[in-house]
């Protein structure tokens, strides 16, 4: 079957079964709790996208979902707005208290931004009970109306559910678009790791609230599907933090990080417990057990076990074959095969220019008592490989970290060019042209070695949220240029044909590679490696300083440090070394080598088999 | 002591090993060496009862442990130093030496004492930092403090994943050091590196994995003196120097 068609059918197969749907269920009770679904599921895709993408856990979700219904139900009972436009209303209202829930939970993660998130819910709720003049208190909003289409009223649930199913198509498609774009890889990166996202030019702080307030958005548009569908009434009892435990059920059941879980999950526990009525007084207690149950059986979700069972991999890769990915990556591919369009190699910029393009004066961290870094002065010239040796402790790492800006220096200045990039974040330090690797490897490991390649030129791409949720086709230009120059970097590192591999499954020094190709995809001036040959054998170390001279060679400076010596004696036209947080030795590799004060406190001799 | 025959181990979907067998006797350094991928740390964590071979068998003190759950192997003699550290970040250097003496149920504190005292003879650089947390140590310290954890346990048979990695050649120097000066005084040690030539130098025999096999088995000084082993793993960095001269080179031709 080919691309066109298969694109075709299934939109086609899903309009068929939405517009027969409500022939098929004639109850008006089911068609309710179908909306009802649909308007949990909605709110699902939202969590989704602030946990399952960006790793963000969020117990709030059930007051956005109320914030979304009461600002709808607000505007249309009291102010005479149009439902059409309350539904605007709903989404934006509540995607603004999600960026007010953002910005304070910057800070923290794991159980104290769950806790945070908690607390955050429940003073919407508590707004909602006493804000009397606005929301009618614990009364709750009446008469909420329906929406119209010309002179016809949208009330039957059988009618409604069209709005729903085609709200619920379009968020869906939405969610599924973020994952594969500029701005969805950008919170997969987040939750992968963020430290590494920050180094990879995302900013992880914009994009934390960017999903949160997403994701808010979507539960308000929920809360705008329950206002104005079932019984048209609302109190603020609905929206409970145990509502917000149920929507985190449904997601996590569903299979975290997939949307068309989400989907199943707010489906089956809307649904489950009017199935297990007939067992009278104990129905609760076997739906809380039927939850168990399936995580204990299906630890990730429903999504997950689809995923694992040879069906669903086998209908995934019919999917996948021809994807707008797979397709802009074999054709990145065949643009390589003529040898002419690989790297260009111009070994002008290489070797020195005795240009200076980092300067550290002064540098210092203190970490309580420890002098972790010391007043440290260095030079790194453009063109040079430039090595950083010292006693483990010594404060190498620091150095790096102080310099691709996750820590802040407790004194010193750092110049890059002559611009002062002392206090400033990873991704504006990233931006200005500085990558780098880490000591222990810290790739996105759950994502594929092209995301991970991607992610790497996110601050050298453009597409906003809109163009990531829309994909027009600037922005599928814009992929396929990323795409196309991903290829070319995973080429130059010795990774073709590993594309579609998750990062994680790499064997170690395939995975060292890969942070390679990561920080040279967003094209650095200043190449940062922290013992890149940690793990590597003999004949990898060989093959890395190959690499490394060829990275020189295009005119990429670097600064690395390394404790083996085989390579950075060979390597490093400079090398600097620390103790103590202090510079204790400067020169060419044969200075060092020969200084007795860096033979003590570092080389050492060779042991002898005494 | 330790004997593995036709061991074989799936991780997930891939056939890490493929029928290993291989041996340590009382009182040895017997290093396991190859590239990454090889199979090493799938060996070791066969062993160790982390990961459970599909077929074949492991023996310890002509016991058969190929069944066995990793905590009960750790408590018949088998420690292990693992790859990447995996110290416990949130206790202190004590407590995480402390940790390690778990499969010690019979020992008194007089002994254990004795051990840490010993301990902190080999590595003084951890005197001062016995109170700090596992995460503020530097890496080649964690390495130091791994090591320790593993040394504590007591054990007849001591399996180190690459002790080396990430520290400074003073300091790997030191490891290897302490590493012949515990086998004296009467552990034997299965010692997976990539470090070559400094594993086989203070080892006994070494056995060299490929692709999940078992390529080449012989003594240390002849894998040393082999030249497929000199030119894959032992590294005469021929080709560095090569391509470094190629740069010089080029740089003057400029």
């Amino acid at each position: 079957m080919n691309t066109s068609m298969k694109r075709l059918l299934v939109p086609a197969v899903l309009v068929v079964a939405v517009l027969i749907l409500p022939r098929l269920v004639t109850s008006n009770y089911w068609m309710d709790l179908i909306n009802l679904s649909i308007s949990f599921a909605v709110a699902c895709l939202g969590l989704n996208i602030v946990l399952g993408y960006a790793g963000q856990l969020s117990l709030a979700q059930a007051a956005f979902w109320g914030v979304g219904a009461y600002s709808s139900a607000i505007l249309t009972t009291q102010f005479g707005l149009p439902v059409w436009a309350g539904m605007f209303a709903a989404f934006f209202v509540a995607a603004f208290f999600g960026i007010l829930l953002g910005i304070p939970t910057l800070k923290l993660s794991g159980h104290y931004l769950a806790m945070a998130t908690i607390g955050f819910g429940i003073i919407l709720q508590l707004i909602l009970v006493n804000a009397i003049w606005l929301t009618k208190g614990s009364d709750g909003i009446t008469k909420i109306p329906s929406p119209w289409i010309g002179s016809f009223e949208l009330k039957a649930p059988g009618d409604f559910y069209y709005v729903a199913a085609v709200s619920l198509i379009l968020f869906t498609w939405g969610a599924i678009n973020l994952k594969d774009s500029r701005v969805g890889r950008a919170f997969m990166a987040i939750r992968e790791n963020e430290m590494a996202a920050g180094t990879s030019g995302v900013d992880t702080t914009y994009y934390k609230i960017m999903a949160f307030a997403l994701s808010a958005g979507y539960a308000g548009f929920g809360g705008w599907l329950f206002a104005h569908s079932c019984s048209h009434y609302i109190s603020p009892d609905t929206f409970s933090f145990d509502q917000s435990v149920i929507l985190l059920v449904m997601a996590v059941l569903g299979g975290n990080g997939s949307a068309i879980g989400s989907i199943v999950g707010a489906t089956l526990l809307t649904m489950l417990p009017e199935m297990l009525r007939f067992l009278k007084d104990s129905y609760m207690m076997f739906y809380a057990a039927g939850i168990v149950v399936i995580m204990i059986f299906m630890p990730s979700g429903i999504a997950g076990l689809v995923k694992s069972m040879p069906v669903g991999l086998r209908l995934r890769i019919w999917w996948n074959a021809d994807s707008t990915a797979a397709r802009q990556v074999a054709a990145a591919a065949s643009i390589l095969k003529s040898p002419d369009a690989a790297l260009p190699a111009t070994f002008s910029a290489c070797l020195g220019s005795n240009q200076v393009l980092l300067t550290v004066k002064g540098l210092a961290k203190y970490f309580g008592g420890l002098r972790a870094v010391d007043g440290v002065d260095m030079e790194v010239r453009r063109g040079e490989i430039q090595a950083l040796i010292g006693p483990n402790g010594s404060g190498k790492t620091t150095i790096l970290n102080m310099l691709s800006g996750l820590y802040i220096p407790t004194a010193g200045e750092i110049t890059l060019e002559g611009t002062s990039i002392t206090r400033q974040k990873p991704h504006i330090i990233t931006a200005h042209g500085v990558a780098r690797t880490f000591q222990n490897i810290r790739l996105f490991g759950e994502l594929s070695v092209l995301d991970n390649v991607l992610i790497g030129q996110h601050g050298r791409s453009k597409a906003s949220l809109a163009a990531s949720i829309f994909q027009p086709a600037s922005q599928r230009a814009e992929e396929a240029a990323m795409r196309t120059k991903a290829m070319e970097v995973l080429e130059f590192v010795g990774l073709r044909g590993k594309e579609f591999s998750q990062a994680n499954s790499l064997p170690y020094g395939r995975q060292r590679m890969l942070e390679l190709a990561r920080a040279l995809v967003s094209d650095p001036q200043l190449l940062l490696l922290d013992e890149p040959a940690a793990g590597l054998n003999a004949a990898e170390t060989e093959a890395l300083v190959e690499l490394l001279f060829q990275i020189c060679d295009r005119g990429i400076t670097i600064l690395l440090v390394e404790h083996d010596m085989s390579l950075v004696m060979n390597v490093s036209d400079h090398i600097t070394v620390l103790n103590f947080g202090k510079k204790i030795a400067e020169g060419s590799a044969e200075e060092v080598e020969h200084n007795q004060e860096v033979i003590d406190a570092y080389l050492g001799r060779e042991v002898s088999n005494a | 002591m330790l004997k593995l025959e036709g061991v074989e181990t799936w991780y997930g979907a891939i056939q890490a090993i493929k029928g290993i067998s291989l041996d340590v006797s009382q009182g040895e350094i017997v290093a396991l060496l190859g590239a990454n991928g090889a199979g090493k740390s799938t060996t070791i964590k066969t062993i160790t009862g982390l990961l459970k071979a599909t077929k074949g068998r492991i023996e310890f003190m002509g016991k058969d442990i190929t069944e066995m759950e990793a905590e009960d192997i750790a408590e018949i003699g088998i420690a292990c130093v693992p790859e990447g550290r995996h110290i416990f970040p949130g206790l202190t250097v004590m407590d995480n030496l402390l940790l390690g003496t778990t499969p010690r149920k019979r020992d008194s504190k007089g002994d254990i004492q004795k051990d840490l005292d010993h301990f902190f003879e080999i590595f003084p650089q951890l005197q001062e930092f016995k109170e700090s947390l596992g995460w503020q140590l530097s890496g080649g310290q964690q390495q130091m403090l791994a090591i320790g954890r593993g040394l504590m346990s007591g054990s007849k048979l001591l399996l180190m994943d690459e002790p080396s990695l990430g520290l400074a050649p003073i300091m790997v120097q030191e490891v290897f050091r302490v590493i012949k000066e515990i086998n004296k005084a009467g552990t034997t040690i299965l010692l997976v590196e990539q470090n070559a030539r400094m594993a086989l130098l203070i080892a006994n025999r070494g056995f060299v994995l490929e692709t999940g096999k078992v390529m080449l088995a012989d003594t240390a000084a002849n894998l040393l003196a082999n030249e497929e082993m000199k030119a894959h793993y032992l590294g005469a960095h021929a080709h560095v120097k090569e391509a470094r001269q190629r740069r010089r080179s080029k740089a003057e031709g400029r």
